[in-house]
């Protein structure tokens, strides 16, 4: 029985306007390139190129190492300088394949175009593995993951995430006005493996000329239907998702899977698109540069591998100093402290956010107000879960429920007292769920981090 | 291609970031604080205390001044002798000052305010460990060791044309009582109990602007209101009901202090239970012990016990929860 809308949840401030209206830019890199080998969840991929070499757009250059792995492709044409540890977003090293763009833009040959009925599972699984296609709406799990269940005609619903909650992204909704064809045409193709499923296109409901375009194209499709979402963050998240769409409801422990359900971001579904129909590896996504201090909010279709300091210069830089830059958005991003890394299969956005905006927050005592309380989704107390922490009982923590805490923020965001609520009771949330004795079933979803 | 950069500035070399911006995510948060709260509580009681003031005379504003500001005194003098910092930042002792100042009687000695307001922030909030620890509300406990020390002084509300019997007491001693006096104010009460109006005002002010929740007000009006149709011997007489409900402080008391933060459950259920428990000893106390002025005191400290416990057994169950009833744990592959 599906609701529309689900308990708790904030209501941040949006700056999508900034950049819904201009139309996505693309922008070909002439800088050099660099890969990281691990743009996914699970094992990094294994180089099968080597310094020196010369690579075309589409090459393969790395290969996924296992199943619960992703391989990484040639966004450009040039030469292979050296593989091994460089900058990346979050701060770290990591094992990076670094080319030399020749600017050149010289493709890999590609097969002939397919159509869908030319299509069974095997095929499909077998492209978007080959493609190197990993959910982008933020996780990174391998997609063919996702398409290799064991019984795909228990899938009831193959739900298409359209919902960008995050503020300040409109990579969703520029890609969804624009090429909603493609969009539709992936979740086709799921539903190609899911025989017995129905899509549902899941828009928030400010959107609504998206909603009308995709009802438009939907309109003969007895399979597919659009639903209209009450906006709310963090809408997006899966588990809230299916329960407004569908009232199932889904625990840390388990996977969508299990209650019939499959979620795909906007992004994802285009990729495998792309994957399935024409044979094209992943190579570009949409990128939102946007916050205040940027000087030209809007969307860009980026290379993968691109410098984010080259993606800066070509937006147009900043219009004054930020007091912040993130990769990602305000709720669920990170902090960049460089600007020389490069944009990866996740790179979601980039945001610069002026002083008021992101403001330095002095944490004080909690007062017990609740309002954590009201605006968990996942109905928990996160006042609570961090008393636990502060004390140092873990016990107390598991019993409270702390390894349900999927990240959103909300609680961190409603508290007064400015209390860093959220980052402190998912660091320890995943810190146990790797300890497979205390965290039991949950470990089940190491995958996820 | 260029000709765009030069209207902004350049990309820096090296990202540096002011000493203190955060790395931790989310990077927005919402725009009222604890001293913003604390203000549009302030607000609320200031107009309160206006109203008061203006019936009662200036002894009540000097009553009220001297609550708050020994209130802020007790509190910062107690943490800077534990060492804990400048906590009076935050406004939340001027508050449970100036409330303490609102639940006095008009015309009591100064000292009483500044005793009060001292003897309330110390026992009730600060030695529990200040705000957020504490069981029981600093105003009402600084109202107790009032009434403990000066009982007399505390039940007497003359104050200018007015008599020092309230309405409660004179219902309770079988006169009748202007309901229009009540509801405006116009009757002996302490400096910001009288005036319905004024309360109910400032009471939608709050729960307009996200300050207070209608939960706990809501089921405590109800369960009084049973209670007393049911047990009053007056059965439904609005008369009865009336000044039952606006005398005694019941309201400013169930407004504004059954729904202090601090002493307040933070789950939703623990709060209707909250409410409830308060509604039915406040009308106990006032039908079967007789004590009609100070019910609200007693039972209100004794309600704030019940806080904790509601909580710990009132946690929500996570969503998407499969184990049916009792309290959630950890599930392990074969159990």
């Amino acid at each position: 029985m599906p609701h529309s809308t689900f308990f708790g949840g904030v209501h941040p401030f949006d700056g999508k306007d900034m950049s819904k209206e201009k139309p996505i830019k693309t922008i070909f890199p002439r800088g050099d390139m660099v890969y990281p080998l691990k743009q996914h969840i699970g094992a990094p991929a294994v180089p099968i190129v080597k310094p020196g070499d010369p690579v075309l757009t589409g090459q393969m250059i790395a290969r996924a190492d296992g199943d619960l792995s992703a391989s990484v492709h040639a966004t450009v044409s040039g030469t292979v300088i050296r593989i091994g540890p460089h900058l990346v977003a979050d701060g770290t090293e990591q094992e990076c394949i670094v080319i030399h763009n020749d600017g050149r833009y010289h493709e890999i040959f590609y097969p002939q175009t397919r159509s869908l009925d030319q299509l069974n599972a095997a095929t499909i699984i077998e492209s978007v593995r080959d493609a190197g296609v990993v959910g982008m709406g933020g996780a990174g799990l391998p997609a063919h993951i996702k398409l290799e269940t064991e019984n795909p005609r228990r899938i009831d619903y193959c739900i298409a995430n359209c919902v960008e909650c995050e503020p300040y992204l409109t990579s969703d909704y520029r890609r969804m006005v624009e090429n909603p064809a493609k969009v539709i045409n992936g979740l086709r193709i799921e539903m190609k493996i899911f025989s017995r499923a129905r899509g549902i296109l899941a828009v928030d409901e400010r959107c609504g000329d998206v909603s009308r375009l995709f009802r438009d194209l939907t309109r003969d499709d007895p399979r597919i239907y659009v639903r209209s979402l009450r906006s709310k963050y963090p809408q997006g998240a899966e588990r809230q998702l299916i329960y407004a769409l569908t009232g199932r409801t889904l625990n840390a422990t388990m996977l969508p899977a299990d209650i019939g359900c499959t979620v795909s971001n906007v992004d994802t579904l285009v990729a495998i698109n792309q994957a399935v129909m024409v044979h094209e590896p992943l190579l570009t996504r949409i990128v939102t540069v946007s916050g205040d201090a940027a000087a030209e909010p809007r969307n860009f279709r980026v290379r993968i591998g691109m410098s984010i300091r080259e993606l800066l210069e070509r937006a147009g830089g900043f219009s004054q100093q930020p007091a912040l830059i993130l990769d990602g958005g305000p709720m669920t991003g990170t902090r960049i402290d460089s600007l020389d890394v490069p944009v990866t299969k996740l790179t979601s956005a980039i945001v610069a956010l002026r002083k008021d905006r992101c403001g330095g927050y002095h944490e004080t005592p909690c007062t017990r107000c609740g309002r954590c309380v009201r605006a968990c989704p996942n109905h928990l107390v996160p006042m609570q879960l961090y008393d636990d922490l502060l004390k140092k009982r873990d016990d107390l923590f598991l019993r409270h429920g702390g390894l349900e805490c999927s990240g959103c923020g909300c609680c961190s965001y409603a508290c007064p007292s400015r209390m860093q609520l959220s980052y402190r009771i998912y660091s320890r949330r995943t810190a146990l769920i790797r300890d497979p004795e205390r965290a039991g079933l949950y470990a089940r979803r190491l995958s996820t981090q | 291609m260029t000709s765009t950069q030069e209207l902004t500035t350049q990309l820096p070399d090296r990202v540096e970031y002011r000493p203190g911006t955060s790395r931790i995510r989310p990077f927005m948060r919402t725009s009222y604080g604890t001293d913003s709260i604390m203000g549009m509580m302030m607000t609320a009681l200031i107009v309160i205390g206006g109203g008061g003031i203006f019936r009662y005379g200036p002894h009540a504003l000097l009553l009220c001044l001297v609550s708050t500001v020994s209130a802020v005194a007790a509190e910062a003098a107690y943490s800077a002798a534990a060492g804990r910092g400048l906590t009076i930042r935050d406004y939340s002792a001027a508050v449970s000052g100036l409330m303490l100042g609102l639940i006095l009687p008009p015309a009591v000695p100064v000292y009483f305010a500044a005793i009060g307001a001292a003897g309330g922030i110390i026992l009730g909030k600060c030695l529990f460990g200040g705000i957020g620890r504490n069981l029981i509300n600093p105003a009402m406990t600084g109202k107790l060791i009032l009434i403990s020390l000066f009982r007399n002084a505390m039940g007497d509300f003359s104050s200018g044309n007015f008599g020092p019997i309230s309405p409660l007491m004179q219902l309770t001693m079988g006169n009748s009582v202007s309901t229009r006096d009540v509801l405006t104010g116009n009757v002996s009460a302490c400096i910001g109990t009288g005036s319905i109006l004024l309360i109910l005002a400032a009471s939608v002010f709050l729960l307009l602007s996200g300050v207070i929740t209608l939960t706990i007000p809501l089921s405590g009006l109800v369960s009084f209101t049973a209670m007393m149709i049911l047990f009053g011997h007056h059965g439904w007489r609005p008369g009865f009901l009336m000044v039952e409900l606006c005398g005694g402080s019941f309201l400013f008391t169930l407004f504004l202090m059954a729904t202090d933060y601090s002493t307040s459950p933070v789950t939703g259920a623990g709060q209707v239970l909250y409410g409830v428990i308060f509604g039915i000893l406040t009308a106990v106390l006032r039908l079967f012990f007789g004590r009609t002025e100070h019910a609200v005191v007693i039972s209100l400290l004794l309600t704030n016990l019940t806080a904790r416990f509601l909580d710990q057994h009132t946690m929500p169950r996570p969503f998407g929860q499969r184990r049916p009833g009792s309290r959630f744990t950890v599930p392990h592959p074969g159990k």
